[in-house]
């Protein structure tokens, strides 16, 4: 964590982010960012669910040195917080995704693209540099895409491919259909879409710099895909050799039958409740998992993170990294790249700071027993 | 032709057809039966908004039709419920025009309280058993939490069931609210309508302020059911069923007796009345195997005018017990507090057959007449299949409790 933290305009208390952030997004920005699923019900439930949790007080002697290192599927990274696949950062930045893979690679973070990123993946390759990166796959309906977007992600250097199972459709979001708001009929975070030679021969009418909407519409009806099934899996196998991961995942018997098929981690997440109303929490939804999967593949968590000590929480229920989404992109709002950079910082720190207050060297010591249960 | 015509081309091109995929908006998604048009409110020039392609719908009779099977995107009629999302980003994103009213159907009471008397609000508080049963429903069904699961193929959405021999396009019926006029002058012709023009089954309430007649001229197409009071000493009046019968409703939905009433005056209904009986206001197994007992085709698991006061613990606590005890015996439909997609799952899960809906639509009603009970109604469709869609279930009948997990 070399670089120093900026003050800036970064909020000291990481849970007043996105109070502090909505005055530099315009309504429809803030809008998407934040939006859940119907009454965001799902997105409160994530919040309420890290307060169900008290770090116990640890009064014995501290230790001088924390590491928060660990690897993950042979991915080393310096702690285990990764930055989560956000599409349209442009809305919060112009620079998007650019400045947070720059941000990541200046941590040392892994980074992961999302498909609805807002610049194409290799440009992000570019800007991540040496930085590690994932890449995050919406599955389209057109087989020949998804291998093209896969074939594109290994040559870019991505190294792991993060599958998202729970945005076949995208959920109900009221916050921005009731401003009539979806960037990508405005050519916004379709990137991937438009600079992929399949989509632009088989599926773009017209240049996406011509006429944003045909190209919106055209994407629109390669993206929904809701006949994603197990069945798909061996293409994935086909076309990319490196750890597959699913995101997604809320039930313990998805996590048993990602064991079954031989899938190589999971990342235990509701999207942030974005996609549907009514949901467990996902933290509620990860101790089971974590108990069904047994330790035989690593359990990635992600859904309401906003501190260090929720990633601690999440830690010591059993998960072996978490992502982080809305904070950075709220730092990217509120201060470009540097925001970014220290919001994942200060989050770092503070889950450094909550290890060692436990009094432990590393996070992977931690469990169950550091948390006590409130209702 | 030079680059910036070209752009300026495409672009009004763009437009237009996009246009015409907002008059689509207007259609009706799910039946034959095209309902009347109803007026999109135009939100022009929303302060603080980017500028974008031109939005204006220059000419929405472009023969381009989206509608097209060509077309990528599902909406217009014959569109999967779920379609209406579509819709709305393309009307805003291409016309400027936004929903009719908010798409959170939580809202929906809040901002009726806007436009409704103070009379109406008391009338429609009452019928679902006063505030604080109202309470009590909402915080029993949000306590029952959605599991979704991953990776199941769901590329055939169907919403489609059939209730008592009536084939519906989707498990919710518009339940019996009197007064409709109270709400909006359009009253139960606009509601009826509504449910019409999506193939809902409506029921008309016997202290409707518009006659059976009107109501089966004006939503001629519509499927609709009779919901009457529980008949005083002298009987039902055969003549009112009559008229209903004659008019077109198929089946009969009596509230419960009130205390005092007995049961003598069901034979008499029986006599009446030949098509299927729905018994209204059950809250517990004992109350719905009676209703077995007497024959009864179906029931609703609800609080009907809080008939036994606010039950504490929400009507929807009831329901798996009442499903398990009597389901597959007669029909159990859910009628207490549903206002979501989110809602009707849960009801569903829980073993209901379909949903009866009140006080959302008459909220819709209220907020912007036929055009608000559809938009309401389509909210609660499209957010009830996406919602399936996402949290991997094949078809609503294969819901069970596992679905869920009580908080």
């Amino acid at each position: 964590m070399t670089p120093p933290v900026a003050a800036g305009t970064i909020p000291g208390d990481l849970s007043q982010l996105e109070a502090q952030a909505a005055d530099s997004l315009s309504p429809e920005a803030l809008a998407y960012i934040r939006a859940g699923a119907g009454d965001a019900d799902t997105t409160r439930a994530n919040a309420g669910a890290f307060r169900h949790w008290r770090i116990k007080r640890h009064r014995g002697r501290k230790p001088a040195e924390v590491d928060l290192s660990t690897t993950i599927l042979g991915t080393r990274m310096p702690a285990p917080v990764l930055f989560a696949p956000v599409g349209v950062q442009t809305l919060a930045h112009p620079d998007g995704d650019l400045a947070s893979a720059r941000a990541a690679a200046e941590l040392g973070l892994t980074y992961l693209h999302s498909t609805q990123g807002a610049y194409p993946m290799e440009e992000v390759a570019a800007a991540n540099g040496d930085g590690s990166r994932w890449y995050q796959l919406y599955w389209p309906t057109d087989d020949e895409l998804a291998v093209s977007f896969l074939r594109r992600a290994r040559a870019a250097g991505y190294t792991h491919l993060v599958i998202t199972l729970d945005t076949t459709l995208l959920g109900w979001r009221p916050i921005d259909l009731d401003l009539g708001y979806s960037p990508f009929l405005e050519n916004k975070g379709i990137a991937n879409y438009t600079s992929d030679p399949v989509f632009r021969r088989k599926h773009m009418p017209v240049p996406a710099e011509l006429a944003a909407l045909p190209a919106g519409i055209a994407f629109s009806g390669v993206f929904q895909n809701p006949g994603l099934g197990w069945q798909q899996l061996p293409l994935v196998r086909e076309h990319w050799d490196g750890p597959v991961l699913l995101k997604g995942i809320q039930s313990p018997r998805d996590a048993e039958l990602a064991v079954e098929h031989a899938i190589d981690g999971i990342v235990v997440s509701n999207h942030g409740g974005r996609q549907v109303d009514g949901a467990i929490a996902s933290l509620d939804a990860l101790g089971p998992i974590v108990q069904a999967v047994g330790g035989t593949m690593p359990v990635l968590f992600d859904s309401g993170i906003r501190t260090g000590r929720d990633a601690f929480k999440a830690l010591a229920l059993g998960a072996d990294a978490v992502l982080v989404g809305r904070p950075y992109l709220y730092g990217l709002a509120l201060d470009g790249q540097r925001g970014t950079r220290t919001v994942m910082r200060r989050l770092v720190d503070e889950l450094e700071e909550e290890v060692r207050k436990a009094g432990l060297r590393s996070h992977r010591a931690l469990s169950r027993s550091a948390l006590t249960r409130v209702r | 032709m030079s680059e910036h015509t070209r752009r300026q081309f495409l672009e009004v091109a763009a437009a237009t057809a996009a246009a015409t995929a907002a008059a689509g908006l207007l259609a009706s998604p799910a039946s034959a039966a095209r309902p009347v048009v109803a007026p999109a409110r135009a939100t022009p020039g929303v302060p603080g908004r980017s500028p974008r392609s031109p939005r204006s719908p220059e000419s929405p009779e472009s023969p381009e039709s989206p509608e097209s099977p060509e077309s990528p995107l599902p909406v217009g009629p014959g569109a999967p419920f779920g379609s209406y999302q579509s819709e709305i980003y393309l009307a805003g994103m291409t016309a400027g025009i936004t929903p009719i009213f908010t798409t959170n159907l939580s809202d929906l009471e809040a901002a009726a309280a806007e436009v409704l008397s103070e009379a109406a609000r008391r009338h429609l508080l009452a019928w679902a058993g006063g505030a604080a049963a109202v309470r009590a429903n909402a915080r029993a069904l949000s306590a029952w939490r959605i599991v979704p699961r991953m990776f199941v193929d769901r590329a055939e959405r169907d919403l489609g069931t059939t209730v008592l021999g009536v084939t519906m396009p989707a498990p919710v019926i518009l339940g019996p609210v009197g007064g409709q006029t109270e709400a909006h002058p359009a009253g139960e012709i606009a509601s009826a309508r509504a449910a019409a023009g999506l193939g809902l089954t409506y029921v008309h309430s016997s202290r409707a302020s518009t006659s059976l007649e009107e109501v089966a001229v004006a939503a001629l197409t519509g499927q609709r059911w009779f919901g009457l009071d529980w008949p005083d000493r002298g009987g039902p009046d055969p003549v009112l069923l009559t008229r209903a019968r004659v008019s077109g409703c198929t089946h009969l939905v009596i509230s419960p007796p009130q205390p005092g009433q007995g049961w003598e005056a069901l034979a008499a209904i029986r006599r009446a009345w030949d098509g299927p009986i729905v018994l209204g206001g059950i809250q517990d197994v004992r109350d719905a195997r009676r209703a077995v007992h007497r024959g009864l085709d179906g029931i609703v698991v609800s609080n009907e005018r809080g008939r036994r006061g606010p039950a504490a613990a929400g009507t929807i606590t009831a329901l798996p017990r009442i499903a398990d005890a009597v389901g597959g015996k007669l029909a159990v439909l859910f009628g207490s507090g549903v206002r979501t997609g989110t809602d009707t799952y849960r009801a569903l899960a829980l073993g209901a057959e379909a949903v009866v809906i009140g006080r959302p639509y008459v909220h819709g009603l209220a907020l912007g007449g036929e055009a608000g009970v559809r938009h309401m109604l389509r909210t609660l469709l499209a957010e009830l299949e996406i919602t399936l869609a996402i949290a991997g279930v094949g078809h609503h009948r294969d819901l069970s409790p596992s679905a869920l997990v009580r908080d």
